[in-house]
């Protein structure tokens, strides 16, 4: 199976609860999936232990290389402490090498 | 060998995918790379509402320019609010479901509308889906990723 990174602009929602829908999916039929929080994308990771979110079932589903870019974490002041899962903060190079290295790349 | 071809691309919004398909530089590399997108064979996501943004009107003009250029479309997957492109009742004129139909029955491709999406939005087969589109599964747009060369998201 081929190797796919989604890569997560938007801030939570409905429209991004449907592209965790798809990661979730990826993961059922063992695609190699991996998933980066980048811009406004990482407030889906804000207080996650206090709500609901579909984000939480990926460990479920073996979707568990998941990346937050460290800067847009650090300009909004999110910590991933709070995260339910383990989520890696990356910087810009890394970020780059990890689209080069995937098959396909998806953008929410 | 083209970069173009070589790896997944991403168009973020429909209007930089618009650009990007009409900018000098993609016409460019597709003449340098006729041998590869002679066989390259492309699936589309397409998640951008019509009209609130650009994302179904961009993928088509992506589409065309990708076949014009001798790529193979294996299927265009309208997912979240783009699956309201494949409504019936949108004018013609207004709308890019018959011309996506055309295109699709010319070029022997499918247009597949993501189940979940529709139904949540009140899109039902049968009843609301323009002729020329087909409900599917999330699953479909997994095949699709495993079946093509090169994945394409707009909006």
């Amino acid at each position: 199976m081929k190797s796919v990174l989604y890569l997560v602009r938007r801030p939570p929602g409905p429209l991004a609860d449907e592209t965790t829908d798809l990661m979730l999916v990826s993961g059922v039929f063992e695609q190699t999936t991996a998933v980066v929080f980048v811009d406004d994308g990482v407030l889906q990771l804000a207080g996650l232990d206090a709500r609901q979110s579909p984000l939480k079932a990926l460990p479920t589903y073996e979707v568990e290389s998941l990346y937050a870019d460290a800067q847009s974490l650090a300009d909004r002041g999110i910590s991933l402490d709070a995260a339910s899962f383990a989520v890696a903060p990356i910087d810009a190079p890394a970020l780059r090498e990890l689209i080069a290295s995937h098959d396909i790349v998806l953008t929410d | 060998m083209c970069r173009l071809w070589n790896r997944a691309v991403t168009a973020d919004s429909g209007a930089s995918a618009n650009e990007f398909a009409n900018s000098a530089h993609y016409h460019r590399r597709m003449t340098e790379s006729d041998s590869i997108a002679k066989v390259a064979r492309i699936t589309l996501l397409v998640q951008g509402a019509p009209r609130a943004t650009r994302a179904d009107a961009a993928a088509l003009a992506f589409a065309r320019a990708a076949i014009h250029a001798g790529a193979v479309v294996h299927r265009v997957f309208f997912y979240k609010d783009a699956i309201y492109a494949a409504s019936r009742f949108a004018r013609d004129e207004d709308g890019t479901a018959g011309a996506w139909a055309k295109l699709a029955d010319e070029h022997g491709f499918e247009l597949a509308v993501c189940v979940a999406a529709a139904e949540r939005r009140g899109i039902v087969e049968h009843e609301s889906l323009a002729e020329g589109f087909a409900v599917v599964g999330l699953g479909q747009m997994v095949e699709a990723m495993e079946a093509s060369d090169r994945v394409v998201t707009f909006g």
